[in-house]
């Protein structure tokens, strides 16, 4: 089986430890990171199974790279989920074309239940 | 000079022979033949010319002419030659001299046409012209020897020429005259122009009479001087200086009068200086005439001999004066004829008139019982009616009788036959007949016998009729005391007098009592009938006996009328004599004493079988009329249907009608005392019996007296003579209308009385009131008094005054209605002047033809509603909020702040569509809240962004209610901008904050778990409660953060749905599993039961949705502690869906059911101020507003102490 490979991105060092420590202790390997750059750079040989996006990053948005993902056919599969903690989004990350949406503060249940459907479709 | 050289004077010419004969060397000049050659030159052209001239030479002009000279020096010749010009001319030198001078001095010829001397040619100063061309005779270089003069005399043409310019002006008058004064006018008028030929004139006419003649013009003659009189008397003879017009009217010629001076000194000598001595007195004959009918006088030129060229012209003008004065008086005359003849026309048509109408009373009254003897034949009636016929037939041949005599008389048929006869005792005879009809009048009757010693001639037939006429006459307008007949006998005549007590004549009447046909108006008389022939025709008898009538009254003592008859027989006819004494007239008295019966007091016996008991329930009529026999037959014919009163003539009538008012009024017009006209302007002028209607019954048949009757208010117009089913049937049929315009006329009037509007009828052009109903006099204040018969003008007070009766006047006048809105009036309530305001109309109404005769006032009092939208206008002006009425879709009236708060000035605003004004954003919102009002919801709030002048926007907050009724919207909007500008910061600021405050809380969340789930294997249960707890209260936290934002968010309109189709109940289901996984918690023991639908799909905002569905379900359990359940239940109905969610705990009071959505309420919040329940109270208003922005409802059931049931309700489909 392979590795199940998850990249998590967010500004917040605490919230990509608290998301990395819930996601592996599901089992998935997780890559974090502070920047968009690890998703730009994403090819289909390194893409991971799946991404965990916050909308609003200081380095650019996540609307508009999940736009681009989507766009392409070599990164299309891959799912990902936007996570924002300001309201009224919800609408415009359907729009880009991400999988899923969760609002800041999301459980820990709430979170893999979401990361697990993904991931077996 | 030698001979030859002087040969020319030689030639046989006189004027040659005179200067070669005349011894020259003494002169100036020298003798001949020192004369210079310029001068013998000259002297031979002058003295072989044949032209009249004249050479002045030298510097006293030396003066020689030829030939052709000699008539124009006439008398200076032959003394002039050689003289120098200033002796031969003196009379001229003042003229002459200088032009001499100046053709001597400068060399230049001077020419002069038509040049005026006043010359000395023989022994008198002579008007004549000449023309004149004066040219320079020069001896040597350059120097002047003398003037060579030709001269031309032009003095006949220029005469001529003046006298048939006033010959012309004279014949165009006779064109233009009219009448003789003005004609005389503009002849002398023309004489007056030419001052030369008439230095003065007198123009005098014959008079009539021939007596004397008038001098109806003058020209230049001194006013009233024996020059000038006024006439001059044809007959007598007078001692003052007179012009002598009877010899020139006698001999047909003219006279010419020397020495005017020794008659009437010097007199006007016209453009001369020189007064004339010499006139000439013309006879003015008219053409077709031998006799001269004036005398035309002219002062003749003193400057101009009088020849037969003066005197034809003369001539000549008279006879155009003669023909302009002949065509005037043809011309007057023709007018008079023509005026004569249509006054004869006029007469005999007033006579044909009058004499008709004279004869259809009788007629009729002949005709109609007649008539009714032959169809029904009631035995009882017919002796009456054969009554009636005989003494109608009996006037009918008085009248005819009296009109023969008159045509006879005009025609000159009459065959006079005057006997010999004791007219005292003939008289007595006569008058004798009358005794008893006259004393049965209750009236003394004296006939008073005097011996006449001598006695006359008359035609006795002619008498009869004189002294019948003249008894009857004085009864019919006697009414006590005496009728008196005397005769008294004179030096040459026999006088009869018949003297009464009765009314009299006033004097301006009593010449005109002889004229055929004429009445004295108004008086007092039996009757009017027959009269207006007796007298004419007593008088016209009178004159056949070459005697005369007279009359002498006084009006309220009497009247005398004397017949005055001469004794002898010379002024009579001869052959007309008759000297035996052989028959007596055959005039019938009985008609006399038969139609003086009929004057007889008629309330006696006459009315006997007239009045009927009186019936109930029939009508009741009124007969008028002063012919009894007419009331009578009017009476019976009526009896048999209606109740009949009779009056005998208009004055009756009115007292009658006093006491009673009949239903029906048939009235006689020609009546003496009140006559039918008058006693209908009685009856239509008083209120109480205008409503009767009024019958004329008239012989009066005319078109023109049917539309007089008619015009004066007459209901109906009935010309005798009639039938008498005419007459029934005419009554009948009005009676008729009468009681249904009756029935509908006092519904009317019942409506008038109690109309809540003021109603008033205003008559004429002075608004007298005609009818004025309570409202009106409600509103003049004078609700007691009965205005009608007053004028509107004495009603108002000052203040109004002037423009309500301006504006009546113009309606009156122009016949335009006028329509009053608003309009203010100054009125005094309780003690103070106030404006009051009516609605009101002045309906103009004509009745006879274009003529307005009345104005309709209609008013409406309406002071509180101008005063209510007077306080409500300037509430408008004041506020400086906006005022706005709409009708949902456009402004209909709007305050005048909005130009402070928006910029646009009301009228840039009113008619405009609302939504144009609100921010595209806004506009839904807006219209929801409209909505809202339609849907029973009295008051809303809501607030929205309005555009301003300068293309931003402003925040304002709108309080908008609505009258339903009138499909009005009302607003009140109050600029808030500043308020939403802070509430925005503060919204961004807790935007922010709450953002801010999530990413620790998803940290903090996330590693509780995290701990949570690690410790589990360790199993220590009490960190592991106290980890439960704060998750459970990080939960919270997050709740509360969420909350606000959605505040914050709902606030600031950012509040987005992102609506979906999806299963409801499968969302129950979700958070219900959700919510009960915390309930699995020690101490929570609520167990959740979802009933009802099992599937159902809505669109909605999910995620919105959901958080009601929590905040319901949250809050259930949070507020029944005690309680170990809560019911959620799906109802599906038509077209929507409802959510109910139950619980079983302390409930809500029931004043706060609606509350408990409002912001920041916080149930119980005093009375439990637990941690447990502690929240921002906002949950139920974010539920709310989420609801509302799905259009659908929500709302709360409780019952204090046993639970609460909260409810949404949500459309199914999409909208």
């Amino acid at each position: 089986m392979k590795e199940k490979k998850i990249l998590v991105v967010d500004d917040n060092e605490d919230i990509l430890l608290a998301t990395s420590l819930i996601l592996e202790s599901a089992g998935y390997s997780v890559e974090t990171s502070q920047k968009l750059d690890p998703v730009k750079k994403i090819t289909p040989s390194t893409a991971p199974q799946l991404i965990l996006l916050d909308m609003f990053l200081n380095g650019g948005n996540g609307t508009e790279i999940t736009r681009k993902l989507k766009s392409q056919d070599s990164t299309c599969q891959i799912p990902i989920i936007l996570v924002s903690g300001h309201g009224n989004v919800e609408k415009s990350a359907e729009q880009c074309g991400a999988d899923a949406f969760l609002y800041k503060p999301f459980g820990m249940d709430q979170l893999l239940a979401v990361v697990e459907r993904l991931i077996v479709n | 000079m030698n001979k030859t050289q002087m040969g020319f004077l030689e030639t046989g010419s006189e004027m040659g022979q005179l200067i070669s004969s005349t011894d020259w060397s003494d002169s100036s000049l020298g003798s001949i033949s020192e004369w210079p050659h310029s001068l013998i030159n000259t002297l031979n052209i002058c003295l072989n010319s044949r032209f009249p001239m004249l050479i002045q030479w030298g510097k006293d002009f030396v003066t020689f002419y030829n030939d052709a000279s000699l008539k124009i020096l006439g008398a200076k010749h032959p003394e002039s030659l050689g003289l120098p010009s200033k002796y031969v001319w003196p009379e001229i030198w003042h003229d002459l001299g200088p032009t001499l001078e100046s053709v001597y001095e400068e060399g230049q010829a001077v020419y002069s046409e038509d040049k005026f001397f006043l010359y000395k040619r023989y022994d008198y100063l002579e008007e004549g012209y000449f023309t004149l061309s004066h040219s320079p005779i020069y001896k040597g270089e350059n120097k002047v020897g003398g003037v060579l003069c030709t001269i031309t005399e032009t003095t006949d043409h220029v005469v001529t020429e003046r006298q048939l310019k006033t010959l012309h002006e004279l014949g165009e008058q006779s064109m233009l005259a009219k009448n003789v004064q003005g004609v005389c006018d503009r002849i002398m008028d023309v004489l007056k122009e030419n001052d030369k030929d008439f230095p003065f004139s007198l123009l005098c006419l014959v008079d009539e009479d021939h007596k004397r003649t008038r001098c109806v013009e003058s020209v230049r003659l001194p006013e009233n001087s024996p020059s000038n009189p006024s006439h001059i008397d044809l007959l007598g003879e007078t001692s003052d200086p007179e012009w002598p017009i009877q010899e020139v009217l006698r001999s047909n010629q003219a006279i010419l009068l020397k020495d005017i001076k020794s008659r009437f000194g010097e007199l006007s000598g016209g453009a001369w200086n020189q007064p004339p001595n010499w006139a000439y007195l013309l006879p003015v004959v008219c053409p077709g005439s031998d006799k001269a009918c004036g005398c035309l006088i002219v002062g003749l030129n003193p400057h101009y001999p009088f020849d037969d060229k003066y005197r034809n012209f003369l001539e000549f003008a008279v006879e155009e004066v003669a023909s302009a004065i002949l065509n005037a008086r043809n011309y007057e005359e023709e007018k008079k004829r023509a005026q004569m003849l249509a006054s004869i026309d006029r007469t005999k048509n007033d006579f044909i008139n009058s004499i008709s109408h004279e004869f259809r009373t009788p007629l009729m009254l002949i005709r109609n019982p007649l008539e009714d003897i032959l169809s029904r034949g009631k035995e009882s009636d017919k002796d009456k009616n054969i009554k009636i016929a005989y003494r109608n037939s009996l006037r009918l041949q008085n009248l005819v009788d009296a009109l023969l005599d008159f045509s006879r008389i005009e025609e000159n048929r009459i065959q006079p036959n005057y006997q010999l006869t004791d007219l005292s005792v003939y008289t007595s005879e006569l008058a004798s007949n009358f005794v008893s009809v006259i004393k049965q009048a209750g009236i003394d009757f004296e006939i008073e016998r005097t011996e006449v010693s001598e006695p006359v001639y008359i035609d006795r037939e002619m008498w009869e009729k004189i002294i019948y006429n003249l008894i009857l006459n004085a009864f019919k307008f006697t009414f006590k005391g005496y009728i008196r007949v005397e005769v008294q006998e004179e030096e040459h005549a026999v006088k009869v007098l018949i003297k009464d007590s009765g009314v009299g004549i006033p004097e301006s009447e009593q010449q005109k009592i002889f004229e055929r046909f004429y009445r004295v108006a108004g008086t007092k008389a039996r009757s009017d009938e027959g009269s207006g022939i007796g007298l004419p025709l007593a008088k016209e008898l009178v004159e056949y006996h070459k005697g005369r009538i007279e009359v002498e009254s006084k009006v309220g003592l009497g009247s005398t009328f004397t017949v005055v008859i001469p004794k002898g027989m010379t002024h009579l006819p001869e052959n007309h004599i008759q000297r035996s004494e052989e028959k007596s007239g055959t005039a019938d008295v009985n008609m006399f004493v038969e139609e003086m019966k009929q004057l007889v007091d008629p309330e006696g016996k006459h009315i006997e079988e007239a009045e009927t008991a009186y019936a109930e329930g029939k009508p009741h009529i009124l007969v008028v009329d002063d012919n009894r026999d007419m009331l009578n037959y009017m009476c019976r014919l009526l009896s048999e249907s209606f109740n009949v009163s009779t009056a005998y003539n208009g004055r009756k009538a009115l007292e009658f009608i006093e006491l009673h008012h009949p239903d029906l009024i048939l009235t006689d017009i020609v009546m003496p005392e009140v006559d039918g006209y008058e006693l209908l302007h009685h009856l239509k002028t008083d209120p109480e019996t205008a409503h009767i209607p009024v019958v004329a019954v008239s012989a009066q048949a005319g078109e023109k007296e049917k539309i007089k009757g008619f015009e004066a208010g007459f209901d109906s117009y009935l010309v005798k003579p009639f039938s008498g089913r005419e007459l029934v049937a005419l009554v009948s049929s009005i009676m008729a209308t009468k009681k249904t315009r009756s029935e509908a006329e006092s519904f009317l009037h019942e409506l008038f009385l109690n109309s809540p509007t003021a109603i008033a009828v205003l008559h004429g052009s002075d608004h007298i009131f005609t009818m004025a109903n309570p409202m009106f006099r409600r509103i003049l204040r004078t609700p007691k008094e009965d205005l009608r018969g007053r004028s509107i003008r004495n009603t108002l007070s000052d203040a109004n005054k002037e423009i309500v009766v301006d504006l009546l006047d113009d309606v009156y006048k122009h016949g335009v209605p006028f329509v009053g809105d608003e309009f203010p009036l100054t009125i005094s309530r309780s003690g103070k002047k106030r404006k009051a305001y009516f609605n009101f109309v002045a309906q103009p109404i004509k009745r006879e033809k274009e003529q307005v005769t009345d104005i309709m006032v209609q008013a409406y009092e309406i002071t509180e509603q101008v005063q209510a939208r007077k306080e409500i206008d300037r509430f408008f002006a004041i506020s400086l909020d906006i005022l706005c009425i709409s009708d949902g879709r456009r402004i209909k009236k709007i305050s005048p702040s909005v130009e402070k708060v928006l910029g646009f000035s009301q009228e840039e605003m009113l008619e405009q569509p609302l939504q144009e004004f609100i921010h595209p954003e806004d506009v839904e919102l807006t219209m929801q809240h409209i909505e809202e009002l339609r849907k029973d919801y009295p008051i809303s709030y809501f607030e929205n962004r309005f555009l301003t002048k300068d293309g931003s926007y402003k925040w304002i907050g709108w309080m908008t209610s609505k009258a339903k009724d009138e499909g009005l919207d009302y607003a009140v909007g109050r600029d808030i901008t500043t308020k939403k500008e802070q509430e925005q910061k503060k919204n961004e600021f807790i935007n922010m904050a709450s953002h801010e405050l999530k990413t620790p809380m998803t940290s903090l969340k996330a590693f509780t778990q995290l701990l949570q789930r690690q410790l589990k294997s360790g199993g220590d249960d009490k960190v592991q409660h106290l980890l439960s707890r704060m998750n459970s209260q990080i939960d919270n936290l997050s709740e509360l953060i969420e909350d606000l934002l959605s505040v914050t968010r709902l606030e600031s309109g950012k509040l987005e749905l992102n609506k979906k189709e999806f299963d409801i109940c499968k969302l129950v289901d979700e958070v219900v599993e959700d919510l009960q996984a915390t309930l699995k918690a020690p101490g929570k023991k609520h167990q959740i039961i979802v009933k009802g639908v099992k599937e159902k799909k809505v669109y909605a905002d999910r995620y919105r949705i959901k958080q009601v569905l929590s905040n319901f379900l949250t809050n259930a359990i949070k507020y029944s502690p005690e309680a170990d359940k809560v019911i959620v239940e799906i109802t599906e109905e038509e077209n929507s869906l409802t959510v109910a969610v139950q619980d079983f705990g302390m409930g809500i009071p029931k004043k706060n059911h609606n509350k408990v959505f409002e912001k920041f309420y916080r149930i119980h919040e005093l009375e439990r101020p637990d941690d447990d329940f502690s929240s921002l109270g906002l949950g139920l208003y974010i539920s709310a507003e989420i609801i509302r922005r799905h259009s659908g409802r929500i709302w709360a059931e409780s019952e204090e102490g046993e639970g609460s049931t909260f409810y949404f309700s949500i459309p199914d489909k999409r909208q």
